[in-house]
């Protein structure tokens, strides 16, 4: 057996990520047989491919990835059953407005680098020195900002109608940035926190768009409709991941 | 033993059975081995049982051999068999017949007991190495043997105790005979049938009238068998006599009564009979229903603790594990420092022993979901 973990920050991206790899990867939802310690609202998913099983766990917000990684970290060094150990760790992290030391920092600080496998040695009574492959994948990864921007841009970036789409759907939210509803942070319209509310609406205009008989139904509902895999941006973020 | 700095803080294991060596420290009160079938958890209990005997190998060879075949032996060479099965034998060789049990307290008094066997002729058909071991063929000739022990059919061979300044030897028949000698502490062992032992209850109930604990541990148990109304021994017109347990007003011998029964009575009067003692269990949570093991080890740490007993005792049932653990959730000072549980688990053809305290253990299991066997 192999275990595999995607740290991830939320539950876009936990579905967005598990989607992917049930469309490309085959891989299969299944009963999750591992616990790691997680709070309540940190709802893993389990998928699985034969005997190669990932856990995607939202961190539910950038600050407790850490906790999550050390969680992980913990239960290795306590494992006792081989068949147990997890062997490879992605994380999945929002750029927003961070520097890449911030990013690692935010992870651990064995990280020699963002998208760059390190090998993160954990020592074991049972098994001496255990080697988990680590690797931190920033979201977008060559711009600032969140999972959102990333969807939105791969729309644009592809062309075609949905980049019209996605055109018209950033210039109709931002004309809406001061209504109350996209105002996270009160005192400021322009602040990055009011700025991914409003990718946030975006990503939820443009599913109902490319989706409209899901416009009430469950995002992840919606987010299964479309095929991610034809997106290039996506086919690139997630290429690490073809590697599990 | 009067307080935690007479207990065994650390023991080191070797040649003992299949221990080549093995470490085992920061003992405390109650000492849990756990692990799979036939991973070694009983020749632990075992290796500190011969370490309590010190001189007093009487009380080994007779507690020891007799519990892993209720005392039946196929003659001679059988019990030669077992005698030699106590040894780590390389090669299959009698060469170096020779265990050592170290320890240290936590008073820092270091205590260290050596068995060494030199076997009789007798045994020469159980070393498959004897043709090579011709040095041993001189011992064959029971040359420190006097003339009546050479005469004597059964004679198995001599065992030599020592620890490090002193020696004893003593030669070993079939009838198992040895005099009396220092032992290092008070210990008792408890295998998984010794409760059914109508003796040793009748020492406990004994011992338990003669101090006037019988009605504390009375109301002890019954917080687990409340349809218990008394405990008494009745002589009969013979002069023998038995134990009973009253029940509705009915006095019922104790040998009718489940093993659950039997056993918690035999367990915790035995903590209270023999105290400042070594308490060696075997498969603690056997016979016993998961509704009476809270207050089963809630009676282990108070009579610990109470009594100066430190207990050793093994298990495979991560649901008593389990139990135990959550029965002490709110007792920090337990969870930290009054339990250890120690793992034996194969791995990759290495016995290692895997120790945690029972905050550690409790936080694997809860948060993680480890299986700690």
């Amino acid at each position: 057996m192999k275990h595999t973990i995607i740290i991830c920050e939320g539950i876009t991206d936990r579905d967005l990520i598990s989607i992917y790899l049930q469309q490309v990867n085959g891989y299969t939802l299944t009963k999750n047989t591992q616990k790691f310690g997680l709070d309540r609202d940190q709802k893993l998913l389990t998928i699985n491919k034969e005997d190669n099983f990932i856990y995607i766990i939202p961190s539910i917000g950038k600050t407790k990835i850490k906790t999550v990684f050390e969680k992980i970290c913990d239960k290795t060094k306590n494992e006792r059953n081989e068949d147990n150990l997890i062997s490879k760790l992605y994380v999945f992290i929002d750029s927003d407005e961070d520097s890449q030391e911030n990013l690692i920092s935010l992870v651990d600080d064995r990280i020699t680098a963002i998208n760059k496998w390190t090998d993160i040695k954990i020592k074991s009574d049972a098994f001496n020195l255990i080697t988990i492959k680590t690797i931190l994948l920033a979201i977008p990864p060559y711009e600032k900002g969140a999972i959102e921007r990333f969807v939105l841009s791969s729309f644009i970036d592809n062309g075609g109608e949905e980049k019209r789409i996605v055109n018209k759907i950033e210039e109709c939210v931002e004309t809406l940035k001061d209504v109350k509803y996209l105002r996270k942070n009160k005192e400021n319209v322009d602040n990055p926190s009011n700025k991914r509310f409003r990718d946030k609406a975006k990503v939820g205009c443009l599913l109902s768009i490319l989706s409209p008989d899901w416009s009430t139904g469950e995002m992840v509902e919606k987010l299964k409709q479309i095929e991610w895999y034809k997106l290039d941006n996506f086919n690139r973020l997630y290429e690490k991941l073809s590697e599990t | 033993m009067n307080s935690k700095e007479d207990f065994y803080k650390d023991i080191t294991i070797e040649n003992f059975r299949a221990i080549e060596k093995l470490k085992i420290e920061k003992l405390t009160n109650i000492n849990l081995f756990f692990g799979g079938n036939n991973c070694g958890k009983t020749t632990i209990l075992e290796a500190i049982f011969a370490h309590a005997c010190g001189f007093n190998a009487g009380a080994f060879f007779n507690i020891v051999l007799p519990k892993r075949t209720q005392g039946n032996y196929f003659g001679i060479y059988d019990m030669g068999e077992n005698i030699i099965h106590l040894f780590r034998i390389g090669s299959n060789s009698f060469e170096k017949m020779k265990f050592s049990i170290n320890a240290t307290d936590y008073n820092e008094e270091k205590k260290q007991i050596t068995y060494e066997f030199n076997p009789s002729n007798i045994l020469d058909d159980l070393n498959l190495n004897h043709f090579n071991d011709i040095h041993i063929l001189k011992n064959f000739n029971n040359e420190n043997q006097n003339e009546e022990t050479n005469k004597t059919p059964d004679y198995l061979g001599d065992i030599k105790v020592s620890n490090g300044s002193r020696t004893k030897t003593f030669p070993i028949n079939l009838n198992m005979n040895f005099p009396a000698n220092t032992t290092f502490k008070a210990a008792n062992y408890s295998d998984i049938l010794a409760h059914r032992n109508l003796l040793s209850s009748m020492a406990i109930y004994s011992g338990m009238k003669r101090s006037n604990k019988l009605e504390e541990f009375l109301k002890d148990m019954k917080d687990v068998f409340p349809e218990i109304e008394n405990i008494e021994v009745i002589p009969f017109r013979n002069n023998a006599s038995n134990l009973y347990f009253e029940v509705n007003g009915k006095k019922i011998p104790i040998s009718l009564f489940g093993d659950g029964m039997r056993r918690w009575f035999y367990l915790i009067g035995n903590l209270i009979t023999y105290k400042n003692s070594v308490h060696l269990i075997e498969e603690i949570d056997s016979t016993f229903h998961p509704d009476s093991m809270p207050i089963l080890v809630k009676a282990l740490y108070k009579y610990s603790e109470l009594y100066g007993n430190q207990i050793f005792m093994t298990s495979h049932n991560q649901e008593f594990l389990e139990i135990m653990l959550n029965t002490f959730k709110d007792n920090q000072d337990f969870l930290e420092n009054k339990i250890k549980i120690f793992t034996l688990k194969n791995i990759n053809n290495e016995i290692k022993l895997l120790s945690l305290n029972g905050e550690e253990a409790l936080k694997n299991i809860e948060d993680y979901g480890l299986e700690l066997r």
